[in-house]
């Protein structure tokens, strides 16, 4: 690779080839040329390599959601907390190289305490892994040459010609004179290296999240305002969406307010949607949620989490005087209601095969009921309303494994006019040890003023180990 | 008076009347007992407010045989709005007709009970809403979301706890109807070899307090839909085999079909 820098061309790259016969990076390309005649040389496209270091940084996404650009050919990843997600620091940098190399770049890859030192490292040399341990970049940094720190060509030369050469000479000498001869800049660059100073990454958001900023001219803080801006915002991000085929599932809303503290929003959808009065509505019922105090001066709309449209009709959103939307449930009321400040939850109901009738359902998210697994019908009637915990009562009956005659609950004495039963469960004897040769008897009763109700006794009334013999109430019909 | 401004009052009384909205022409939901669909006219109207107080905790089970039909009827997913955990029971639901797809429980605070049931009522999406809450909805809470049903076409249902001796149910109502729907002993079936009777089908004791145009009435109805013995017959047989009925005498389940109106 070579490109034209100040009116001669230079070598930027080189291959590792080129390297082993004596060609340098930096070196002009004349020269290279006479020590190799038959060189190959490619011109450096300056465009493609940022979309290539782009692609590999959205890549790296893998390894820590924190990848951040090193221009022209670097990158950082703050890996904080991600180590033991493959198994260590060591086979963490391992498995970098070895997917880098899978790509076709040979790389260098150093971890230490900070960015600026693990770049320095990773710098001096290449294709080699470099694992620093905590609080120990001073002792590693010490033979590197000033070089490896970014630092202006001029400086470089200027530090090379007193004879400071290594970083770990830099690091010794007094602050004041070297501030004062080279700049704030030196130290600046020497203490982030040493991690006396930190310095953020600014971290690279992946293209494929749509994120629209917008600045006002003046802050906002009325609730008319935020919903015009929100109305501008939503169409531009619908058209991206459709632009691309996908919809959004979840979108923050972050308003930046003047003291710079940031107000979010998010709102969440049930299906993928780039529907432009839908999402509205959506972010305008959020308005309230959002304290402008002195005023919201940059407000950022991002779609967090997008997924590709379904193909195939529309979902109707709005209501069909045919009534054939009978079947799905509205998937707008449902976000917003999901959404809806106030609301603890919104779920259907699917019955599940249990033993015992209090765990014989359970909750799911709207819109995810399967095919109810009854096989068939169910010999006993089920009632309609049922108890958790079931309420234990007072009993009366003729035979200790017979029909109830009366119960006591509240204090309140219901005779039994009709009862039909009963209906043994077993337990469930492979989940729990207590439930093993555990009874229930279920009764269908009916007092004699006509309420039917859902008793069942523990055990079979005849042996101890079946179950206590108390009598429960758990349902009503 | 030109004929102008004959339009606008004409415009004006449309809309005072409110038949200028699309839902003018109202629909009914059949409750499945033909005197009460009689009286009704058609049965429940779509695009309004019931009210069904429940005196008993016990009792919801009666309020519930009533509603569950309707609902059965109804177009568009239901929407079960409470502000405690709903103690539904979804094999029971199944089996009284209700498509569990189209159920959706809803839990809430108990202060926005109220302005979530509105947020569902007033659309555009179609829906039935069940609303029931420990608290009682003033006049103008019932107004406003009376006017969210008109508006729309949806229906919704209050289900709430009204103890006969504090709150008889005379109350100003804004409500289109409003029930009382208590237990009524049903006649049991008698078993040879059975030591207890087994319960008939369901009766059902239904008071209509309040109706917006029309008559208060009360009617004992019959529902064979919600008997306990609803399952087929061979199953009857093989798990219970009654011993000593001679043939053609075993209990006919269409008898008690029709309801039986009137007291």
């Amino acid at each position: 690779m070579h490109a034209l820098a100040h009116n001669r061309h230079t070598v930027t790259g080189v291959s590792p080839a080129a390297l082993a016969a004596g060609l340098t990076p930096g070196m002009p390309l004349a020269q290279a040329r006479s020590l190799v005649p038959d060189l190959l040389t490619a011109e450096e496209d300056a465009d493609a390599q940022r979309v290539a270091l782009t692609n590999l940084c959205s890549w790296l996404i893998w390894l820590s959601p924190l990848p951040a650009f090193d221009a022209p050919d670097g990158l950082y990843s703050d890996t904080t907390g991600c180590a033991h997600l493959y198994g260590g620091e060591t086979a963490m940098l391992d498995l970098v190289r070895e997917r880098l190399k899978a790509r076709g770049h040979s790389c260098s890859v150093a971890l230490s305490d900070t960015a600026a030192a693990s770049r320095a490292l990773a710098r001096s040399a290449i294709d080699r892994i470099c694992l620093v341990p905590p609080g120990q970049q001073k002792q590693a940094l010490q033979p590197l040459p000033c070089s490896a720190l970014p630092l202006p060509e001029q400086t470089l030369s200027r530090l090379s010609r007193l004879g400071l050469n290594t970083i770990g000479a830099l690091a010794d000498l007094p602050r004041a004179p070297l501030a004062k001869r080279f700049g704030a800049e030196l130290l600046t660059c020497l203490d982030e290296a040493l991690g006396r100073q930190v310095r953020p990454l600014s971290v690279f958001q992946p293209v494929d999240r749509i994120s629209l900023t917008r600045s006002l001219v003046e802050p906002i803080s009325t609730p008319e305002a935020i919903a015009t801006v929100i109305a501008a915002l939503v169409p531009v991000v619908c058209e991206r969406l459709m632009a691309r085929g996908e919809g959004a599932r979840q979108l923050d809303f972050l308003c930046v307010r003047v003291d710079g503290s940031i107000q979010a929003v998010r709102v969440g959808t049930s299906d993928p949607t780039a529907d432009i009065t839908r999402l509205t509505r959506l972010l305008k019922d959020q308005i309230p949620q959002i304290a402008p105090e002195f005023g919201i001066e940059t407000v950022i709309l991002t779609v967090s989490a997008n997924e590709p449209l379904e193909a195939g009709p529309e979902r109707s959103v709005l209501p069909d005087e045919a009534g054939s939307s009978e079947t799905g449930l509205p998937a707008s009321l449902i976000d917003r209601l999901l959404n809806r400040p106030g609301v603890v939850s919104v779920h259907q109901l699917a019955p599940r095969f249990s033993a015992w009738p209090e765990d014989g359902q359970s909750r799911v998210s709207p819109g995810d009921m399967a095919k109810p697994p009854f096989a068939g019908q169910m010999l006993w009637a089920r009632p309609n309303i049922l108890f958790d915990l079931p309420v234990r009562v007072q009993v009366t009956a003729l035979l200790p494994d017979g029909a109830p005659r009366q119960f006591v609950l509240k204090r309140q004495t219901h005779r039994i006019a009709a009862a039909d039963g009963p209906e043994r469960l077993l337990g469930e004897w492979w989940q729990t040890p207590e439930s093993y040769g555990a009874i229930r008897d279920y009764w269908q009763v009916e007092t004699t003023t006509g309420l039917r109700l859902w008793l069942f006794r523990k055990g079979d009334g005849v042996h101890g180990w079946s179950g206590s013999g108390d009598w429960f109430l758990q349902g009503m019909f | 008076m030109t004929t102008d401004a004959v339009a606008r009052l004409r415009e004006q009384v449309r809309r005072l009347e409110r038949r200028s909205l699309p839902h003018s022409h109202t629909d009914t939901l059949p409750t499945g007992h033909s005197a009460v669909d009689d009286h009704l006219g058609g049965g429940l109207k779509t695009g309004s407010l019931h009210d069904f107080l429940i005196s008993d905790p016990l009792e919801i089970g009666a309020s519930l045989a009533m509603l569950l039909p309707i609902l059965k009827e109804g177009r568009g997913p239901i929407f079960w709005i409470s502000d405690t955990p709903a103690e539904l029971n979804a094999c029971g639901l199944h089996q009284s007709g209700v498509s569990l797809e189209r159920l959706v429980c809803i839990e809430t605070d108990p202060t926005s009970l109220l302005a979530v049931a509105e947020d569902v009522l007033r659309g555009p999406e179609r829906a039935l809403a069940v609303i029931t809450g420990s608290q009682v909805p003033t006049l103008k809470e019932i107004r406003r979301l009376n006017l969210a049903v008109e508006a729309s076409g949806n229906t919704g249902f209050f289900l709430r706890f009204a103890p006969l001796a504090r709150a008889p149910g005379k109350d100003p109502c804004a409500c289109a109807t409003r029930w009382r729907i208590l237990s009524h002993p049903s006649s049991p079936r008698f078993f040879p070899g059975l030591a207890m009777p087994l319960p008939g089908s369901r009766r059902l004791s239904a008071a209509l307090l309040r109706v917006r145009g029309g008559r208060p009435a009360h009617w004992i109805l019959d529902c064979t839909d919600h008997a306990p013995l609803s399952r087929s017959l061979d199953a009857l047989l093989a798990h219970r085999a009654p011993p000593a009925l001679p043939p053609g005498r075993l209990p006919a389940r269409q008898a008690a079909r029709c309801a039986r109106a009137g007291t």
